[in-house]
C-alpha cells in the first residue's frame, strides 16, 4: 500500500484497491481451506483462526474500502460505538445462556429456589398418595419443568401449574383415569411412556404432537403426571 | 491518478455544521452504527439457538460450503467494483462509473441468486422458518441480510440510470460514496455471517 499522508482526501489508489481485493480473496480462501483441515478442528484451533481472519477482513473493508482509515475520526466513533455495543450484546447473551462454556446444551436453570409452581404443587399434593413408586419411574420435579418448558401447558391444565390451555385433557387426577390416548391405551406408566414417545404412531391425526423427547425426559414427565392429585 | 479535486466531504457554503462534516456522511455512519446492532441481535440469536434444534433437518445436512464460498467471493469482489466506481466518478469518469456500478450490481445479484437457490434447496429438504430453531434463526438472519443486498442492488441500479441520464457528475460523487458505504457494510456483515453461520457450524 502506498504511503498515505494523514488527511481526509488521501484515499487509496485504484491499484491499492485491487491489492486489498487480492488480500480479501486470499484470506477467504484460507478460511475455506481451514474449514476442511481436520487437525485444526480437533485441536480447537478452527474457531480462533476463523474469527481472527474474518476480523482482519472486516477491518480491511472498513478501513480501506469504507475509508475509515483516512476519513474523519468522528465516523469511526459513530460506527465503532455501534460495533462495540453489537459485540457486547452477542457476548453477553452467549454468556447468559452458557453458550460459551456449554455450547448446544439445554439452558441451565439459573434459579435454584423452588418455583412458585413447585410450592403450590406441594401444597395441593398434601394428603395425596401416588399410585406408583414415582422415584422408580422418573424425576417429578424435572417432569414439572418439562411440562411447562416444552409447551404442554399450551393445551393441558394441571394442578399446581398456572394457566394452561383447554385443547387437551386437564391432567388432574391423572392416575385415576382408566385409559389414556383417547381410550386406546391402558393407564400404565409403560403405556404413557409409549404414548409420549410418539403419539402420532398410536393415534394418527391426534392433536397431541410429537414432542421429540428423549427417554429420560419421557420418564420424568410420566412420573410428574402420576404425581398429580 | 486523479488530481484531488474539491473535497467531497467539505461543507459547502449553504450547509452549516458544528462538526465540519457533511451531514449526509454523518447520517450514513450513524445509520451503519445502528445497523451493526441490528445484525448483532440476529447473530446473537443464531448463536444462542445453535445446536438446540430438537428435530432436523440440522445444519450439517444442509449447508454447502463450496457453493456458499462462491457467492461469498462474488459479494467480496463486488466491493472492489464499488470502490472502482467511486474512484471513476471522483476523477469525473461517468462512463467508468456506469460500468463499475453495473458490475457491482451484477455481482450482488449473483449473490442473491445463490441465496434464492440455497433457500429453495433448504425448503425442499424440509427446513422452513417454523421447522426448528435452526430454521428460524438461520432464515431470519440470512434473510434480513439478503434483503439488505436487494435494497443495495436497487440503490446501485438507480444510480446507474441516473448516471446514464447525465444526472451524476464529478461534483455528485458523494451520492456514489454513500451507496458505496452501504454496500461495503452489507459485505462486512456477510463476512461475519459466512464465518459464524457457515464455517463455524460445528
Amino acid at each position: 500500500m502506498a504511503a498515505h499522508v494523514s488527511g481526509e482526501e488521501h484515499h487509496p489508489s485504484e491499484s491499492g484497491y485491487i491489492r486489498v481485493a487480492i488480500a480479501l480473496f486470499l484470506f477467504t480462501t484460507i478460511e475455506v481451506i481451514a474449514f476442511y483441515v481436520e487437525p485444526l478442528r480437533l485441536l480447537d484451533l478452527l474457531a480462533p483462526i476463523l474469527l481472527l481472519l474474518s476480523a482482519i477482513k472486516f477491518a480491511t473493508v472498513g478501513g480501506w474500502y469504507m475509508h475509515l482509515k483516512f476519513d474523519s475520526k468522528i465516523f469511526m466513533v459513530f460506527f465503532g460505538v455501534g460495533l462495540a455495543l453489537a459485540a457486547t450484546v452477542i457476548l453477553l447473551l452467549m454468556t447468559l445462556t452458557s453458550e460459551l462454556d456449554r455450547p448446544g446444551k439445554p439452558f441451565q436453570t439459573i434459579n435454584t429456589q423452588p418455583t412458585l409452581q413447585a410450592v403450590q404443587a406441594e401444597e395441593q399434593t398434601k394428603g395425596f398418595t401416588p399410585k406408583y413408586d414415582l422415584k422408580s419411574i422418573g424425576n417429578v420435579e424435572l417432569g414439572r419443568e418439562f411440562f411447562v418448558s416444552r409447551g404442554c401447558t399450551g393445551c393441558h391444565q394441571a394442578p399446581g401449574i398456572q394457566g394452561g390451555g383447554q385443547i387437551g385433557p386437564n391432567q388432574a387426577h391423572f392416575s385415576e383415569r382408566p385409559t389414556i390416548a383417547g381410550g386406546l391405551l391402558p393407564n400404565t406408566p409403560e403405556a404413557v411412556e409409549k404414548w409420549l414417545k410418539n403419539p402420532q404412531a398410536i393415534k394418527p391425526g391426534t392433536l397431541m404432537p410429537d414432542l421429540s423427547l428423549n427417554e429420560d425426559q419421557i420418564r420424568d414427565l410420566t412420573a410428574f403426571l402420576y404425581s398429580l392429585p | 491518478m486523479a488530481v484531488s479535486t474539491a473535497a467531497p466531504h467539505a461543507v459547502t457554503e449553504e450547509e452549516r455544521t458544528s462538526t465540519g462534516l457533511n451531514h449526509r456522511m454523518v447520517l450514513m455512519w450513524t445509520f451503519l452504527g445502528s445497523e451493526c446492532m441490528f445484525f448483532a441481535s440476529l447473530i446473537a440469536n443464531f448463536q444462542v439457538q445453535r445446536g438446540r434444534s430438537l428435530n432436523g433437518p440440522y445444519p450439517d445436512e444442509l449447508i454447502n460450503i463450496p457453493f456458499t464460498s462462491v457467492s461469498t467471493f462474488s459479494l467480496l469482489m463486488s466491493s472492489l467494483m464499488m470502490v472502482l466506481a467511486l474512484a471513476a466518478i471522483q476523477r469525473g469518469d461517468v462512463k467508468g462509473l456506469r460500468i463499475w456500478l453495473l458490475a457491482t450490481a451484477f455481482l450482488g445479484s449473483l449473490f442473491l441468486g445463490g441465496q434464492v437457490y440455497e433457500f429453495t434447496g433448504f425448503v425442499q429438504h424440509g427446513l422452513k422458518l417454523s421447522t426448528n430453531l435452526f430454521g428460524a434463526s438461520f432464515f431470519v438472519l440470512t434473510g434480513f441480510h439478503g434483503t439488505h443486498v436487494t435494497i443495495g442492488v436497487i440503490w446501485l441500479m438507480s444510480l446507474y440510470f441516473a448516471a446514464k441520464r447525465g444526472r451524476i457528475q464529478q461534483r455528485d460523487s458523494l451520492s456514489v460514496e454513500l451507496a458505496g458505504l452501504y454496500w461495503h457494510f452489507v459485505d462486512i456483515v456477510w463476512i461475519a455471517i459466512f464465518t459464524i453461520v457457515y464455517l463455524l457450524k460445528v
